[in-house]
């Protein structure tokens, strides 16, 4: 079936049996010596002066060890992923309900509660904001002293008024996307342990970016870079909301203050106000075209609700402003996008990073487009795509041809199948589509660098450390998978470590589904340098030319001589008897090429090596309750090459999955309490009775520069869903919904309004077959 | 919290419960999520999982009782029930996940008393008794709709439990079925439901002899339509009626608005839900059953 | 309080603060972390226990109230370093990504397949509708439990 021994094989996760045995220990588990606990306190205000804390009482009470406030800060007291405004703990303002003020570290998690409890905190409550249009008005309350609009892109190619102009036909639509919760199994949690021996700190953390927390951590506390160890422990999950160094923070904070262990674990409440989530999104849409249906102008309005602190809100209006205009070769093009503050709880990255946002009003607009002109909405898509030779809406060359009309070709059978299942009684049937653009990588001119690293162990097999923390996507696997394809081993004498940061090489951040590319371009090359270093000890042991040596499978094979290859275990054996280590390490850069990559836009920007795919979708609608069933989704990915086929259709499942949620159940919103959807027993993420069918259809097209061909596309599941799925529903019931998730509730009210003038898209269909009795 | 009383009689427990300040824990399905981390439970709890007296589905005459601490999937699993009160078994098996079905138990989701307490409609279709004891009191039985006193209130008195609930057989023919919609397929809370009993007569079964309405979620507490019922009494079976019941089920619906659904939303899905139940119940009436 | 509990087949006597529940106990007592504190209400599945070879959420139970039950974690489903049908399977069809579901998931599985041992999928997601995972769409897990009930017919 394939030449490679590893790679194109699914094997066993490396860290699957510790995983189905209960032995996995992520943070919360880690057993800690003399190990105190902490607990937060945590604003009850939207937006409020702080003019006094006073822990004496909580002092009092039993076991509690230390109350730490901002004061206790030694260094900066202010952090940031990307512009430092987020205080560590508040000391003059809260701008958000769940900001935390002030941690107990007491010798139980109960006590540490109950004392949280006795802070008293006198507040001075002022007006706050919560909508990203409403923040931009004259008199709205300020977040921040430097107003409420954080940063604006204007990015444009051709000429807009001309656009229009030209048009036959042009619609205008505004979107709302909600604000979602990245809904990780497990909550965030982090340990540190103060070693008075050598004076560092050790850092346990539940976080994409081991690295960043390190620098965030010696910064708050003053410490050395090297005084802090960061290491990662198995992590539940993390979807973008892990890039968050706040807790990992406050833990550090309590252990160095209290010269010893503490744990933070967040209750589920506290995860979802206090972490990132999705941004929020109004977004106006006008899209110009003529009457065959030839894209000519769009212009974009997006409204980005960061909440109350930037987070990585920056750079996700930058992939929300490069992926507005999706996959179409639109001459004239407008995108400006505001990221805003508000006193909601802050947006930073999750699974998508603004394309979802960006995906779903495209898609919908070239569907409706499609019915306003009564196109067949696949034949529109196939005569705007973006082509080899031209520049994409960013400017970046396509020097391959997109696989955008192979995914339409999936697309058309998969609408075949899924049409041809029977509607059962009394319910509505419905299919739709979306198709996907979305980039991997940081974009330019940030640092996008993997190191890996690959130690020869004395019994011949290797240790590979990749330098980033695996979330359970299977990085690790697939990085084992690279090792033993290229050194020719079993997959089994791979050995991974946890990632530590006082010893392992920086990998960067596990995001933007670069994890593959890099980790495997790196690898790939570390597993070269690892083999040099083999031979060059093996040269030096044996007193022989180094060009007579030749690396296999294990095995140095000598040229010219007739003895019998020697085994790579017995050079790695006799080297560590001299404590001698033989080490490759090889460092990846993402390529920006200046021919391809336009030099004039923002820093991060533009994203260049992109991902194509498809959903179909279909679904069953009760019309009279309202109640959508997603039965199937048809997901259409180019990942290059499957280098763990596996893992490949789990990264799409899950995505889908969660698009599902995006789309129908999910929404982290101000209730009438005032409070903010904080459990879940009002936050619904999909069960396995609401996830529908999900089938994989995974294309090859390889991506030059990708390890083997592949390219990354963990992100890109999500997408597509929610368009796909809503272009299903306007199927069924003849409306589109422009604001999601959309409830039983949205559909009762507008289908009673379409029966009359529905329109389906698939005109072959009937718009309500059988309907009721 | 600082002290866990696990009786193993049901004496036992009304003396602790007459003697302290405890508060009864069955499944915890519902205490213990309402405790916000435990950091809110009562002073003293006295559990009941242990009492075996309190376990038990029996018939009785023309009742079945149905012990205060049996667990929803016993329910689920018991053939009397099936056979008999198939509303409520499909209730069960819609409430929570198997996990929470395997601990909570009906006399919780009774006393829990939460309007959309998805046991209660198929309980109130079943004229139930609530059976109360207490140490001091002794034994007392009060219908479940004068039990239920809105959200999260109940008729019950300090130092009394739930013994068993009582309901009362369905008339000989009376079909029965449950329904509801929640805002996920899975683990959810209901947004309206019913419970619905539909008794047919004449020769060609088209004559309504009897109809018993229910609904949950909809009104401060799970509540049974007496007045639609009558209206409908002796009237004919089409659609057009169960229509009207439907309007007159949406018409004595008083729902709230909360984070799940709108009032009218609940309102539009009450009517259909009973128009639904009904038409369901009318076409499978061809079939007799004991 | 004093209780009685049989964990994974060994029996305990032990003293518990009354407010504990059976997830602490396990996890912090008596260090069996396989069971996971997911949202401390019942709706997430990660902490899910067999109470008597009922699954059950642990969150949800106070030690105390365990007092003279026999508990099932994950760590007592492999016998003796062989892993169970469901957990080999899980590994086999790639069932586990971040593994935070995982234990709880296969416990769930396992109470369904000692009562159906020919369950179809849609009893499949029945019985692990209390169990949310946010990484694998369920599709995989679906699939593994299909495979253990059909391996587990066969011995």
């Amino acid at each position: 079936m394939s030449d490679y021994q590893h790679i194109t094989h699914s094997p066993v996760k490396k860290d699957g049996r510790k995983k189905v045995t209960g032995t996995a220990r992520y943070t919360a588990d880690l057993p800690l010596e003399n190990c105190a606990h902490g607990a937060v306190l945590r604003s009850p205000h939207h937006h409020a002066r702080i003019i006094r804390i006073d822990t004496r009482e909580a002092k009092q009470l039993p076991g509690v060890i230390k109350i730490l406030t901002a004061e206790d800060i030694p260094g900066e007291p202010i952090f940031g992923a990307i512009i430092p405004d987020r205080p560590v703990l508040a000391s003059k303002m809260v701008r958000y309900q769940g900001e935390p003020l002030a941690v107990v570290i007491a010798e139980k998690k109960s006590q540490a509660l109950a004392a949280v409890k006795k802070i008293a905190v006198e507040y001075q409550e002022l007006p706050a904001v919560f909508e990203a249009s409403q923040a931009l008005e004259e008199q709205a309350p300020r977040v921040h002293p430097d107003g409420n609009l954080l940063l604006e892109y204007n990015h444009g190619r051709g000429d807009i008024k001309e656009g229009f102009a030209a048009s036959e036909i042009i619609l205008e639509e505004t979107f709302q996307l909600p604000r979602i919760y990245p809904g990780y199994l497990e909550p965030e949690a982090s340990a540190a342990a103060w070693q008075e021996e050598d004076e560092t700190l050790v850092v346990w953390v539940s976080s994409q970016k081991p690295f960043e927390d390190r620098k965030a951590v010696s910064k708050v506390l003053a410490l050395q870079t090297d005084q802090v160890h960061v290491r990662s422990a198995e992590i539940g999950g993390a979807f973008g909301g892990k890039e968050d160094s706040g807790l990992p923070i406050l833990a550090a904070l309590a252990a160095y203050t209290v010269k010893g262990s503490v744990k933070i674990i967040n209750s589920r409440e506290e995860s979802i106000t206090g972490h990132p989530k999705r941004h929020p999104a109004e977004v106006h849409y006008k899209l110009g075209a003529t009457r065959d249906g030839t894209l000519l102008a769009l212009k974009v309005e997006g409204l980005l609700d960061t909440g109350a602190y930037a987070s990585y809100g920056p750079a996700i209006g930058g992939v929300f402003t490069e992926i507005a205009p999706g996959a179409y070769r639109t001459p004239h093009i407008q995108v400006s996008t505001k990221i805003i503050y508000t006193n909601s709880p802050f947006s930073g990255a999750m699974r998508g990073f603004g394309a979802p946002q960006a995906i779903f009003a495209v898609e919908n607009m070239v569907n409706k487009l499609a019915d306003a002109l009564d196109m067949d909405p696949i034949d529109l898509r196939r005569k705007n795509l973006w082509r080899k030779g031209e520049r994409t809406p960013s400017g970046v060359l396509l020097e391959q041809e997109p696989s955008l009309n192979a995914c339409l070709d999936e697309v058309e059978k998969a609408l075949q199948d899924l049409r041809s299942l029977p509607t059962p009684e009394g319910k509505l049937s419905g299919v739709g589509f979306s198709l996907l653009v979305q980039a991997m990588g940081l974009g330019k001119g940030l640092p996008d660098d993997t190191t890996t690293r690959i130690t020869w162990l004395p019994n011949g097999e290797v240790s590979l450390d990749i330098g980033t923390p695996d979330m359970g996507q299977g990085t690790l696997t697939v990085g084992a998978q690279i090792a033993a394809e290229e050194l020719g081993l079993p997959y089994e004498s791979i050995r991974l470590d946890q990632l530590d940061t006082s010893t392992s090489p920086d990998g960067g951040v596990t995001c933007a589904s670069r994890m593959t590319y890099m980790v495997g371009n790196a690898t790939i090359r570390t597993a070269e340098a690892a083999v040099s270093a083999l031979l060059d000890q093996a040269a030096s042991e044996l007193d022989l030319p180094r060009d007579r040596l030749a690396y296999q499978s294990g095995k140095i094979h000598i040229e010219g001589g007739k003895s019998h290859p020697i085994s790579a275990a017995e050079i790695c054996a006799r080297a560590a008897e001299q404590d001698l280590q033989i080490t490759g390490e090889e460092t990846y850069s993402f390529p920006y090429p200046p021919e391809i990559t336009p030099d004039d836009m923002p820093i991060g920007m533009p994203h260049i090596r992109f991902g194509y795919g498809a959903h179909a979708a279909r679904v069953e609608i009760d019309p009279k309750l309202g109640t959508v069933q997603v039965t199937d989704i048809v997901a259409i990915h180019d990942v290059g090459k499957a280098l763990n086929p596996r893992g490949v259709e789990g990264q799409i499942e899950g995505g889908a999955a969660m698009g599902v949620g995006y789309t129908l159940l999910e929404e982290v919103k101000l209730k009438s309490s005032g409070r903010w959807t904080d459990n879940l027993t009002e936050y619904l993420m999909p069960t396995t009775l609401d996830t529908p069918r999900i089938r994989s259809v995974i294309l090859e097209h390889p991506e030059p520069t990708g390890p083997y061909g592949a390219r990354g596309m963990a992100e890109m599941s999500m997408s597509p869903v929610a368009p796909a799925v809503v272009h299903a529903i306007a199927d069924a019931v003849g409306v589109y919904f422009n604001a999601i998730p959309i409830s039983g509730e949205m559909i009762t009210e507008k289908t009673a309004a379409a029966q009359s003038t529905g329109t389906s898209w698939q005109k072959n269909i009937e718009p309500f077959p059988g309907g009721l009795h | 919290m600082n002290h866990l009383y696990n009786p193993r009689t049901l004496p036992e427990a009304l003396s602790i419960l007459a003697e302290t300040q405890g508060v009864v824990i069955a499944g915890g399905t519902d205490l213990i999520p309402q405790s916000r981390n435990r950091q809110s439970l009562p002073r003293e709890l006295v559990n009941l999982t242990k009492v075996k007296e309190l376990q038990f589905i029996r018939e009785a005459g023309s009742w079945i009782e149905i012990g205060a601490c049996t667990t929803l999937s016993r329910i689920i699993d018991a053939p009397l029930l099936q056979k008999k009160a198939p509303s409520l078994v499909q209730a069960c098996s819609l409430i929570g996940s198997v996990q929470t079905r395997n601990r909570a138990t009906i006399g919780g989701n009774a006393a829990n008393a939460s309007p959309a307490g998805d046991t209660l409609p198929p309980l109130l279709i079943h004229d139930t008794q609530v059976a109360l004891i207490s140490a001091a009191g002794g034994e007392r039985m009060i219908l479940l709709t004068d039990y239920l006193q809105g959200p999260g209130r109940t008729n019950q008195h300090q130092g009394e439990i739930i013994r068993y609930l009582r309901l009362r057989k369905l008339p000989r023919g009376m079909r029965s079925a449950f329904q509801r919609v929640g805002n996920r397929s899975g683990m959810a809370v209901s947004v309206a439901s019913t419970a619905v009993g539909l008794l047919l007569r004449g020769e060609t079964r088209d004559e309504i002899q009897e109809l018993r309405i229910a609904l949950g979620a909809v009104a401060p507490s799970a509540v049974r339509l007496p007045a639609a019922e009558r209206k409908l009494q002796g009237r004919e079976l089409t659609r057009e009626n169960l229509e009207r019941a439907g309007a007159l089920a949406e018409h004595h619906s008083a729902p709230i608005a909360d984070v799940r659904a709108s009032e009218n939303y609940r309102r539009r899905i009450t009517r259909e839900l009973v128009v639904r139940t009904l038409q369901g119940l009318s076409r499978a009436s061809d079939q007799e059953e004991d | 309080m004093d209780i009685q509990i049989k964990v994974n087949g060994i029996n305990h006597h032990l003293q518990v603060e009354p407010s504990t529940t059976l997830l602490d106990l396990l996890r912090e007592e008596m260090g069996l972390t396989g069971a996971k504190d997911g949202c401390g209400e019942g709706e997430c599945g990660a902490c899910t226990v067999l109470l008597d070879g009922d699954a059950v959420n642990a969150c949800l139970i106070l030690a105390g109230q365990a007092d003279g039950c026999e508990v099932k974690t994950i760590e007592g489903l492999s016998r003796r370093g062989e892993l169970h049908p469901l957990q080999q399977a899980f590994l086999e069809t790639g069932a586990v990504q971040c593994g935070y579901c995982i234990p709880g998931t296969i416990l769930s599985a396992a109470a369904l397949l000692e009562k159906n041992n020919r369950p179809t999928d849609h009893e499949i997601r029945k019985a692990l509708a209390g169990n949310i995972c946010r990484c694998t769409g369920y599709t995989k897990i679906i699939e593994a439990v299909r495979s253990a009930a059909e391996e587990l017919r066969n011995v």
